[in-house]
């Protein structure tokens, strides 16, 4: 029997092969998802499945050189409003509700702050406590996220503001020490990789990874708060009193270079940083180390010791005063236009002469002088490792914009810009016996993996101690042998010297516009300490001795009895046996 | 029976292999599926404990760490300048000297300072408490 063939019907092969084409279609559709853009996918599922934070360690704390804290770190918690989630006007209204008591803010107020945006997270308030964070958390509120964050707390208050700095809104140091130590107190953040739910929740025993944060660390600093506080307190105090503008009191150990307090003003207030005020951007420099200013007569000592050293003055070289100085390109004076006839070195110093300073620069010449002035610090870093920190300007013979009369001017601070510091620094080395220490603020750093001690560094010798010993006892002469000085520290040999620069203005001097200074440390032949007290543009008096000094004479006793430094003035009371 | 009988053996009264019935296999089977899903779901359930048992105790060893950071800072505050003035002041009703006067005392203080036994705090008891005899047992332990 022949085999018969089924006969298949065209529509059942047209259908056939139309689901032959969609399962063809299909496969490949899957081939390219699966295979073709597998890398694409993949990615796009480790975004959707992977969470990331970055994990901050704590931010290390600022002490001061006997360990109390200046600045420490505190959990906080950021409140942020998803606008999205709060288009729907009833969770919007209970969210309000719900934070208004805790954020004391009215929920009109919460609700009006979000703004017409409708995308995006709006940051209700920051830096909140960390137990009124845990509450709003425990809420559970739809559209309201408790980010983890770091906050600041400053026991001391505004303490030393201008130094400490402050944090920037992503906590990383902005200014001061704040920004110049970011990397030992900020560490290393850290990020933690792990697998979530669709609420953005850590799966358990999902992936997970850290990448540990490196520790922060604990600076402590050589600052004493004490000594800053009685130093802020008397700058404050002086400012209003004199109705300056402002200034800078310094206080170091001459030996080391460990600077006890810095105090300048005006300054900004830690417990009320605004930093959307763009005009209080002045207020974050540390003026100490960065603003110039003409030191005046406190040069003097410089061109001295320059002189003494040179051997070509002694204390008791007399010159002859006739209120006048010619040199190339001017006519110098006294500041009070005296006339004093012969006059030691040391009187020079005592009366601040400006004549006898050009005489003494004279003797010395432009090159030694420059050479002197350069070795003493001026026109170069200190490297005290605060950041701006301004060289100064000085103008050698070597320069082509020198003329011989700088050489006369500089001699007495004017025509020469230096920075408090420096002035302090310079000073810092007659008081030591002749060598130019490195001033350093950071005196410890103390963290889990790391403890380091700085030691003071001698930069170079300046001057011999013979030198120093004899501007030493010239500078005494200078306080101690004029009764009426109101740089007087009773029980104590004190050594100073005053200065009364005038600012420059428009390429002259504003004649009633002055900088007055005093320099001075204490006890005289040991000193242990050393203060530059520095007044800006003061309106009742205007001269060093007026108005620097009585600030050493006020500030000096507090400090001295708290650093238990002995009197080396003859005793008041004896009392024998 | 007849001797061909005798040589052929009787067959068993029942066959080597019967067929099983199908109750109990499908029973069996259930029941091993029950386990093995029972297992999953208690193995499932247990590490989902111990996760968000983990979860909270992170939870709890960070809000532990931001007390300690916040005890510092009161400790901080407490013995800072500006508290320490204001208790002085206020509570305490002291003053800043008007005048610091220095008196240089030629004299020897004494070798020993003596302070009356009457003024020293009384010696707390250290007798520890009994326990119970287990707690007795492992205070004798080298390791304990």
């Amino acid at each position: 029997m022949p085999l018969r063939v089924a006969r298949v019907s065209w529509r059942l092969l047209l259908l056939g092969f139309l689901f032959l084409v969609c399962a063809a279609g299909l496969v490949g559709r899957l081939a390219h998802l699966q295979i073709v853009s597998h890398g694409h996918y993949a990615v796009e599922a480790e975004d959707e499945h992977l969470g990331i934070e970055k994990v901050l360690p704590p931010r290390g704390a600022i002490l001061d050189r006997n360990g109390f804290p200046l600045a420490l770190t505190l959990d906080a918690y950021d409140i942020l409003i998803d606008r999205k989630a709060w288009q729907d006007e009833e969770r919007a209204r209970k969210g309000a509700e719900a934070l208004s008591p805790l954020l004391n803010r009215a929920p009109e107020e919460i609700r009006s702050a979000l703004g017409p945006e409708t995308e995006g997270d709006y940051l209700l308030a920051g830096g909140l406590d960390y137990d009124l964070g845990q509450k709003i958390v425990a809420l559970g509120l739809p559209g309201v996220k408790a980010s983890p964050t770091l906050k600041r707390f400053y026991p001391e208050g505004d303490l030393a503001s201008g130094l400490l700095g402050f944090l920037g809104r992503d906590k990383v140091g902005l200014a001061g020490l704040e920004a110049d130590l970011q990397q030992e107190l900020g560490g290393v953040p850290g990020t933690l990789y792990f697998e979530r739910d669709s609420l953005g929740n850590p799966i358990p025993f999902g992936y997970r990874r850290l990448e540990e944060p490196q520790p922060s660390v604990d600076v402590k600093l050589t600052i004493d708060r004490y000594i800053q506080r009685v130093a802020e307190q008397q700058l404050d105090a002086t400012i209003e009193k004199q109705g300056a503008s402002g200034g800078t009191i310094i206080v170091m150990d001459p030996n080391t270079g460990a600077i006890l307090a810095m105090a300048s003003r005006p300054s900004f207030k830690l417990s009320d940083l605004n930093l959307n005020d763009e005009g209080r951007m002045e207020l974050y420099r540390n003026r100490a180390v960065t603003d110039l200013y003409e030191p005046g007569s406190v040069m003097k000592v410089v061109t001295m010791a320059t002189a003494v050293d040179l051997g070509v003055i002694t204390p008791n070289t007399t010159y002859v005063d006739t209120g006048l100085a010619s040199v190339p390109g001017g006519e110098i004076v006294n500041w009070d236009f005296s006339v004093n006839g012969v006059q030691t070195m040391t009187q020079v110093l005592q009366k601040s002469l400006n004549t006898g300073a050009v005489w003494v620069s004279q003797q010395i010449g432009p090159e030694h002088f420059y050479e002197y002035i350069k070795r003493f610090g001026f026109g170069e870093l200190t490297h005290v490792g605060l950041g701006g920190e301004a060289a100064g300007e000085v103008r050698t013979s070597d320069d082509p914009e020198w003329y011989p009369v700088d050489l006369a001017t500089n001699s007495f601070g004017q025509g020469i810009s230096v920075t408090p510091l420096q002035m302090i620094t310079a000073v810092a080395t007659i008081a030591n016996g002749g060598q130019l220490v490195q001033p350093y603020i950071v005196q410890e750093i103390v963290g889990p993996q790391e403890n380091r001690v700085f030691k003071p560094v001698a930069v170079r010798r300046v001057i011999s101690e013979s030198t120093a010993r004899t501007l030493r006892g010239m500078m005494q002469e200078v306080v101690e042998g004029n009764p009426s000085h109101l740089a007087h520290v009773p029980g104590y040999r004190v050594a100073g010297k005053t200065g009364t620069s005038y600012i420059s203005v428009g390429g002259g001097y504003a004649p009633d516009i002055t900088i007055a200074s005093f320099v001075g440390f204490v006890p005289a032949d040991d000193p242990q300490m050393i203060v530059l007290i520095k007044i800006d543009k003061p309106q009742n008096e205007t001269l060093g001795g007026m108005v620097a000094a009585p600030v050493f004479a006020a500030l000096a006793p507090q400090i001295l009895t708290y650093l238990g430094i002995r009197p080396d003035a003859p005793p008041m009371v004896q009392q024998g046996g | 029976m007849s001797a061909l009988d005798r040589l052929i053996p009787r067959p068993l009264s029942r066959p080597l292999s019967q067929p099983l019935s199908l109750r109990p296999v499908l029973l069996g089977a259930f029941l091993v599926i029950a386990l093995v899903g029972l297992l999953q779901v208690v193995q499932t359930s247990g590490v989902t404990s111990t996760g968000y048992s983990l979860r909270s105790l992170e939870q709890e060893r960070l809000a532990r760490q931001a007390q300690v950071h916040q005890l510092e800072a009161e400790v901080a505050a407490l013995t800072s300048m500006e508290r320490i003035e204001s208790e002085a002041r206020g509570r305490l009703g002291m003053v800043a000297p008007a005048e610091v006067e220095t008196l240089e005392v030629h004299k020897q203080p004494p070798a020993q300072q003596l302070i009356p036994q009457r003024y020293f705090p009384e010696a707390a008891e250290s007798t520890p408490k009994a326990g119970s005899w287990q707690q007795r047992l492992l205070r004798l332990l080298p390791f304990h």
